[in-house]
């Protein structure tokens, strides 16, 4: 590899370095060739990207760089891995243990769960640093504070006593990391660690990363499944692909000019950079299965530019004289099928363009009147709520039929809450929900049956919503059993047309939910959604357990089917780029409220609400090279167990000033939209901000650089 | 959830249990042939004596009227007298109870003695041989009757080695101390007397094993099981990313967690226990409910059965209230939130 190569040539190693290391987990149906011949470099204070889709891969390589496997479950069948100079392959158990946490750190995806539910978390820090270094319990105390503060933990002290559940994810990671950082490791992997983090979250936690690794001088190798965070974060950039690495490069080489197909196909699969409403870039057919894969080319099967070449296994290939390489034949300039390849390919690549929709205002579907939902929680010794907690603060919303409105917002905003209410789910404190005229919480037993089958719900995880012991096809007709008591064969026969209706092979409809890919089994959701005809979608994040690749698919799907068949959806997501691809408006939640409303596309360019500025802002872009979404670093998502009686963002907004201290509502914009700020007029225009934030960034103030 | 609401949660529901446990001793009494005045008068009594006696009890007496009684004599701590002993109830029950729960915390004492450790074993050496004779042991123990068990290991220890004494609580020698707990291993050390401690332990040990082996094959398999899936969790991950050694994760992460879900089940396995005592303490022909409760069943001795029954049940909705405080203690998102 030319990076490594490099390195060796400065007679320096390379902190990390894998050379074609293979590995296998056994199973009773053969070895799963999860790792196949992988060569990764990370070079002295750099920060590298590996991404790849689910079971590629890349969190097995992390994993095994300091052996975190379990030993029986997996072997390492070849190659070697080299961190620091040591050959970790040949390192006793012992020896392992005093290289983790010290000069290796590793920080994962799910804070929520990565910290002990029963131990203070001073305890967790401080057993960490006395097993590294021979300090008193008191020294630790303070070096973990110090820590604490570093990572812009306010009030360490409480924290140190406090339990994980009493702390949010986003503070939960910021100690995560100051845990890893605790021994100035010289080398941090970070699998996907701000994946499960909201945005504005996650822009103050790369931000610290960023800031610490390079203050330390720690090399950093990040797994992600994110294009754009690496685009923000990473140096350079390794891409896998079932158990291969497929490419590498700079972040912008890999990112702006991809030479393998797969990592092309990729990028043109995200919505962020494509028309909305049009049909993504999707790539055909599945990750082939590792146990016995194809010989040649892994992703030959599903790639617009196979020729008879790919039926032998590509070299990792030099574009040019740098470090940057694929892993595909066509990089070969010696191939005969090259040009022809090249041709086929383009050809294959565009999807046909659908006509712009006129929307066309049907008349109010949905209407939601001062919407309020409260929770109790704890009880006291009578048994009586100790708190609530306000999910939803008096929310109106209207629904046109044939739009598709947005709900967006991060954890915490009620915009869950709001789609159970919608569909009967919840029974809401105060407010109203009406559906084509009719008070949902106020019907009849039997008239909310015969209303019910208008609405229908499609969630997150398609994996967990769906009977795993029940045929698909039954699956998909059990409202029709339920609503209208029809016979087994007429069933059947639906099944297959609403299969048909979804890209379900109407053959597969006997099989059950685990022989389905995930996004199959959303698939299967939607079409049992749309078995009782509604007229109302309500989309819970549907497409936030998938890959990109996979999540093109379900949002073509949408976007066709409501075409199709006049649908309206109300589509919750904390995706932005997904809210700009598919919505028509957009409501912008925060703490149980809506702060903006309004069209998608004008809200996206041109944000007015603080909030939604602060939100956009943190979105990160393919466009940002290498810089990072500046971030507000001490803003934590509000407690909503204690509304304020101010403006509910005065505490994190950048502009408050006199007047936030009231209670605001919303209020309608020259534009039209709807803003629930008294100053929206007055603050600077979003590009004004744009700009101003990329000359001035409100980066961490480098505390002390180089401790 | 508070503790407060917890214990108080809990109170409410011993009275229903309270309430519900004598309503159907109650009606099951009466509903039993057997007419309790006769078998108190004797045999041979004439019919004036088995009225006057029916009279004495209050039998003659309207049902609810008689319930009403009951229940007013049961809070006044008067269980009634025992038909067949003669004494009153509440005396027999102290005399018996004591040694039957002194059987019952030995027993389960030593399940969790070893039962924790080899579960952890068996966990952290999943599949590998110290797993393999753990699984074994625990089938054993969940399969074999106690009586057999308790026979075997009489004949192995009284009737071959004589390391151990096959009945009682106390040798024939030696003098019982004087009653406090009525826990003899308790008593005998508050009295000073060495000697009799010993005594009393080595007539508990065959006894609480058989009793407390049952439960040992369950408590293993829990723990393993709970271990297992705790082992599987992040922050196990990130305690071993972080370079702690095998020993801190297994004891200082893991098994906190693991012990969690367990300690539900070991107030319930109490009760399990308490059942178990009656075969038990009948092969080891040991002084306590058991040996009572049959013989009173045998008598149609009403009174006895229901004052047991009574004090039984309240035993375990304490038991329970305390497995749940347990509980608490153990996990702080349960004490704060719930």
């Amino acid at each position: 590899m030319e990076a490594s190569d490099m390195m060796n040539l400065s007679g320096i190693e390379a902190p990390i370095q894998l050379s074609d290391l293979r590995l296998e987990f056994p199973t009773y149906g053969g070895a799963v060739k999860a790792i196949d011949g992988v060569s990764i470099t990370v070079g002295k204070g750099e920060i590298v990207g590996l991404v790849g889709e689910s079971g590629s891969g890349k969190s097995v390589t992390a994993m095994s760089i300091i052996r975190l496997l379990p030993p029986d479950s997996q072997r390492i069948v070849g190659g070697s891995i080299s961190v620091l100079g040591r050959d970790m392959l040949q390192l006793s158990e012992g020896e392992l243990q005093s290289v983790r946490g010290d000069d290796v750190a590793m920080v994962f995806q799910e804070p929520m769960n990565a910290l002990n539910p029963t131990m203070r978390i001073g305890d967790q820090l401080r057993q960490v640093i006395r097993r590294h270094q021979k300090v008193s319990e008191a020294e630790a105390t303070a070096r973990a504070l110090e820590l604490l503060r570093d990572m812009r933990i306010g009030d360490p002290d409480r924290v140190l006593r406090n339990y994980p559940f009493e702390l949010s994810g986003g503070m939960r990671q910021r100690i995560l990391l100051a845990m890893a950082f605790s021994c100035r490791p010289d080398v941090l992997i970070a699998d996907e660690p701000t994946t499960a983090l909201d945005v504005t979250i996650q822009a103050q936690v790369l931000a610290l990363m960023q800031q610490k690794a390079r203050e330390t001088g720690s090399s950093v190798l990040f797994i992600t499944h994110d294009m754009a965070v690496v685009a923000q974060l990473c140096d350079r950039v390794y891409v896998m692909y079932a158990g291969q690495v497929v490419e590498q490069g700079t972040t912008e080489e890999v990112l702006y000019t991809p030479q393998h197909p797969y990592t092309q196909a990729l990028l043109r699969s995200l919505p962020e950079l494509a028309e909305p409403q049009q049909p993504l870039p999707t790539i055909q057919g599945l990750v082939p299965n590792l146990i016995d894969p194809p010989a040649g080319c892994r992703f030959r099967e599903r790639c617009h530019f196979a020729h008879q070449r790919c039926h032998e296994m590509p070299e990792m290939l030099a574009a040019d004289g740098t470090g940057r390489a694929a892993r595909c034949w066509l990089l070969d300039p010696t191939n005969p099928e090259r040009e022809a390849a090249l041709e086929q390919g383009r050809q294959a690549q565009r999807p046909d363009p659908l006509p712009r929709a006129e929307l066309q205002s049907g008349g109010t579907l949905l209407e939601i009147q001062n919407l309020e939902v409260r929770f109790p929680v704890g009880a006291d010794w009578r048994g009586r709520p100790k708190a609530f907690v306000h999910a939803l603060n008096g929310v109106d919303l209207e629904l046109r039929r044939g739009e598709t409105l947005a709900i967006v917002g991060e954890s915490g905003c009620g915009k869950s809450t709001l789609g159970q209410s919608i569909m009967g789910l919840l029974t809401p404190t105060a407010g109203k929900v009406v559906f084509s005229g009719k008070d949902l919480h106020n019907l009849p037993p039997q008239q909310m049956r015969e209303l019910r089958r208008r609405f229908q719900v499609v969630f997150q995880d398609p994996q967990s919503s769906l009977n795993p012991r029940m045929p698909v096809w039954k699956a998909i007709t059990e409202p029709l059993l339920v609503a209208e008591k029809l016979p087994a064969r007429a069933r059947r026969e639906r099944a297959s047309e609403l299969g048909r209706q979804v890209g379900l092979n109407p053959d597969h409809l006997e099989r059950y939910p685990h022989e389905f890919s995930g996004g199959q089994r959303q698939r299967i959701a939607i079409a049992r959604a749309l078995a009782l005809q509604p007229d109302l979608l309500v989309l819970d994040e549907p497409t936030s357990a998938l890959d990109v690749s996979v999540q093109a698919q379900i949002l073509n799907l949408l976007l066709r089917l409501k075409r199709e068949l006049g649908l309206t959806y109300l589509f919750i997501t904390h995706d932005v780029s997904v809210v700009r691809h598919v919505a028509d408006r957009v409501a912008v939640m925060y703490l149980g409220q809506v702060v903006e409303l309004g069209s998608a596309p004008e809200i996206i360019e041109a944000p007015q609400h603080p909030y939604t500025r602060t939100l956009l802002r943190s979105v990160p872009e393919l466009s940002r090279r290498r810089e990072l979404a500046p971030a507000d670093l001490q803003g934590e998502l509000p407690n909503n167990t204690r509304l304020p009686d101010t403006c509910f963002f005065r505490d994190r907004c950048r502009y408050a000033a006199s007047g936030c201290e009231q209670l605001q509502s919303l209020t309608t914009a020259s534009d039209g939209r709807l803003v629930r700020c008294h100053r929206h007029a007055l603050l600077p225009p979003w590009s004004v901000e744009q700009s101003s934030d990329a000359s001035h960034e409100e980066r961490p103030a480098g505390s002390a650089a180089g401790r | 959830m508070s503790f407060l609401y917890v214990i108080r949660r809990r109170l409410i529901l011993l009275l229903l249990v309270v309430f519900g446990v004598t309503i159907i001793t109650f009606a099951i009494s009466h509903m039993i042939p057997g007419d309790p005045a006769r078998l108190m008068a004797g045999d041979r009594a004439t019919p004036e004596i088995v009225q006057s006696m029916r009279v004495r009890l209050g039998l003659d007496q309207p049902l609810h009227v008689q319930y009403l009684n009951y229940v007013g004599d049961l809070l006044r701590g008067d269980l009634g007298t025992s038909i067949r002993t003669g004494r009153p109830v509440a005396d027999d029950l102290v005399r018996f109870f004591p040694a039957t729960i002194e059987l019952g915390v030995v027993a389960l004492f030593f399940s969790v003695a070893a039962g924790v450790p080899l579960g952890v074993a068996s966990a952290v050496y999943r599949n590998r041989w110290i797993d393999q004779i753990t699984r074994t042991i625990s089938v054993t123990g969940i399969s074999t009757p106690a009586f057999w068990l308790g026979l075997l290991l009489i004949l192995l220890f009284y009737g071959r080695l004589d390391w151990l004494p096959s009945s009682g609580r106390l040798g024939s020698g030696i003098a019982a101390p004087p009653f406090v707990t009525g826990f003899l291993l308790i008593d005998t050390l508050l009295a000073g007397d060495l000697l009799a401690f010993r005594s009393a332990l080595s007539h508990i040990l065959l006894p609480a094993f058989t009793l407390g082996f049952v439960h040992l094959g369950v408590v293993t398999r829990q723990i393993r099981s709970s271990m297992l899936e705790v082992l599987q969790e992040d922050y196990v991950r990130t305690a071993k990313a972080g370079g702690l050694s095998r020993r801190q994760i297994i004891f200082g992460h893991a098994l906190r967690n693991a012990l969690i879900p367990s300690v539900t089940m070991l107030g319930l396995a109490f009760g399990d226990l308490l059942y178990g005592a009656v075969l038990t303490e009948t092969v080891f022909a040991w002084p306590g409910m058991g040996n009572y409760v049959v013989q009173s069943i045998h008598a149609l001795d009403f009174p006895a059965i229901m004052g047991f029954t009574v004090v039984a049940s309240v035993a375990y909705v304490l038991i329970n209230l305390v497995v749940d405080l347990t509980y608490m203690l153990l996990d702080p998102q349960i004490r704060s939130v719930g």
